[in-house]
């Protein structure tokens, strides 16, 4: 469903993705692991689109997409929950729902689709907090907005960068097993995480971007069996020399369908500290 | 010790500038939004007040229908023009502030220079319709009806504006891409498409104020640059994005200009300019003080 192919992106200093190639199969969680400055950001800004790759593909359901405008990939099926969040702050939860409920895939023939009362039943919470603004939501109930909002975009691939941060460690979990439903509902899901045991808990494959690099792509189950190998290796990645930094190339601009119910318990009980 | 100003003079003053500051928020509320939305410093804007202003020369004749004809025709121009300005935009749109200012400059006078070859160099006469070409009383004084009813017109289109901001999935594009464009893009919705409705409102609004406060802020040749400065001076003062800043600023604006110039005539040259340093020097992001569309 998501494949790159020798993706090579970066910023106006230099390249940060060194023909990073990955395949995530339908329904299932990729997870990229990596330490701080490896690149698994810029990664997940390339697939969306808010950073324009200089070389290699990214496809999406077989669809070359690398070089499009965000809103175009969007609509080819990527849905994106940033890093920090980023909801809306003057807008309130029900407007952020009515603003991302995706008009031009209302109609969209077989399935149901993400709608806000579907929304709303997979994250209760969000429906006592309908009148409240995005900077007055607690992390972890502006993570579920930003899960919601994407969500609503009806994607094919979701792309999640970090969701677990900064998040008490209960509710990390509760987000973590919503990742896995969501996969299990035919979603493609991209999960960049800098916490090993967040990506070990859900994915069902493992890849380690190391300056850029990846150094590692094996099954979930691996890395499950000897989870100490891996944290090993990424230790070993933190010590490792970055390779010499090379000119960017040219000019730097600057759905899958629920298939059975959901149960996530991401209730009412949600951390309520700002 | 106690000053005792009398009050009784500064009435008619004070109303007129309610009058102009109301003028002043319907003009300046589309080049808040250009530039709190779309991140475009439109040097145009004045342009399309004053086409709006040039069409109510040319079609008002004191009827009722030749009001509503002139404020149809000033809107759908003005409109017109703005989405005219978005499209020449395109390509310099994700560049630099001067590059923005430098193109939009030269719309303005190229368009300033049309509207002069087809109008005439000269301050062209406005005829208000006959019902309100008299005057009212008001607390003693004699008033110009037509900028009476101006005001509460005025009011109208700021509280619909504000609907429009709240209540309207346009509007709340508007607030969302204040706070976070690259996040509406990635909602599936096209910055291209946020410009160009951004624009053209931004023309709409300013055609309206132009027919409509013609009598009061008058086309020729300078009303252009006289629009696009005092709604510079709105954006500075009510910060960026902000509906209720813009209208604090633009009432603030229109008493400076009446109210102000009233009580101390030898000080009108630099009065406006000089509360705006004032305000940029205790608070630098506006009246309004936070980024935001209410």
């Amino acid at each position: 469903m998501l494949r790159t192919e020798r993706l090579c992106a970066g910023y106006a200093g230099g390249i940060v993705l060194h023909e990073v190639s990955l395949e995530v199969a339908a329904g299932t969680v990729q997870a990229v692991v990596g330490r701080n400055g490896a690149g698994k950001t810029t990664l997940v800004h390339a697939v969306a689109g808010l950073v324009r790759p200089s070389g290699g593909r990214i496809e999406i359901g077989g669809t070359q997409v690398a070089g499009r405008q965000p809103h175009r990939i969007a609509r080819a099926g990527v849905g994106l929950v940033p890093q920090g969040r980023r909801v809306f702050s003057r807008l309130t939860v029900a407007e952020h729902l009515a603003l991302a409920a995706a008009p031009w895939r209302a109609a969209t023939p077989g399935g149901e689709g993400w709608t806000v009362a579907r929304i709303l039943e997979l994250l209760p919470r969000l429906a006592v907090r309908l009148r409240h603004r995005g900077d007055q939501l607690s992390g972890g109930e502006q993570q579920m907005l930003a899960i919601a909002r994407a969500l609503l975009g009806q994607p094919r691939v979701l792309l999640l960068d970090e969701p677990c941060e900064g998040l008490a460690p209960e509710l990390a979990a509760r987000i973590r097993d919503l990742v896995g439903a969501l996969a299990r509902t035919g979603l493609t899901v991209l999960l960049v995480e800098q916490q090993l045991p967040h990506a070990i808990a859900v994915a069902d494959r493992i890849a380690v971007l190391e300056y850029g690099r990846v150094v590692y792509d094996r099954p979930a189950d691996e890395a499950r069996a000897d989870p100490g190998a891996l944290a090993a290796m990424l230790s070993v990645a933190a010590v490792a020399e970055p390779p010499a930094p090379r000119p960017v190339p040219g000019l730097w601009a600057g759905s899958g369908q629920l298939t059975r119910p959901l149960s996530t318990g991401m209730s009412d009980d949600a951390d309520r500290h700002p | 010790m106690a000053v005792d100003i009398p009050i009784d003079p500064y009435v008619v003053p004070a109303l007129d500038g309610v009058a102009y500051g109301l003028l002043v928020f319907v003009a300046a509320a589309g080049l808040v939004l250009c530039f709190g939305v779309a991140g475009i410093l439109n040097l145009a804007h004045g342009t399309l007040y004053a086409i709006g202003g040039y069409t109510a020369a040319a079609l008002l004749d004191g009827g009722w229908p030749s009001l509503l004809l002139a404020l149809a025709v000033g809107v759908i121009a003005a409109t017109a023009a703005g989405a005219l300005v978005a499209g020449l935009l395109t390509r310099v749109a994700a560049r630099t502030h001067l590059t923005q200012a430098l193109l939009t400059f030269g719309l303005a006078l190229v368009g300033g220079s049309l509207l002069v070859r087809a109008f005439g160099p000269d301050d062209q006469p406005v005829r208000v319709p006959a019902a309100l070409d008299g005057s009212v009383v008001v607390a003693g004084h004699r008033y110009a009806a037509y900028r009476l009813v101006f005001i509460v017109v005025a009011a109208l289109l700021a509280g619909l504006l504000h609907l429009a901001v709240r209540r309207t999935r346009a509007g709340m594009l508007v607030r969302a891409a204040v706070d976070d464009a690259e996040m509406v893009a990635v909602l599936g919705v096209s910055p291209t498409w946020i410009r160009v409705g951004v624009l053209a409102a931004a023309g709409a609004l300013a055609g309206a104020a132009g027919v409509l406060g013609a009598p009061i802020i008058g086309p020729g040749p300078d009303t252009a640059d006289v629009v696009l400065l005092l709604s510079l001076v709105v954006v500075v003062l009510g910060g960026l994005g902000s509906m209720t800043g813009t209208l604090l600023a633009a009432l603030a604006v229109g008493q400076i200009q009446t109210l102000g110039v009233a009580l101390a005539p030898s000080a009108a040259p630099f009065l406006l300019f000089a509360a705006m340093a004032a305000v940029l020097a205790v608070r630098a992001r506006g009246l309004a003080a936070t980024r935001r569309t209410t």
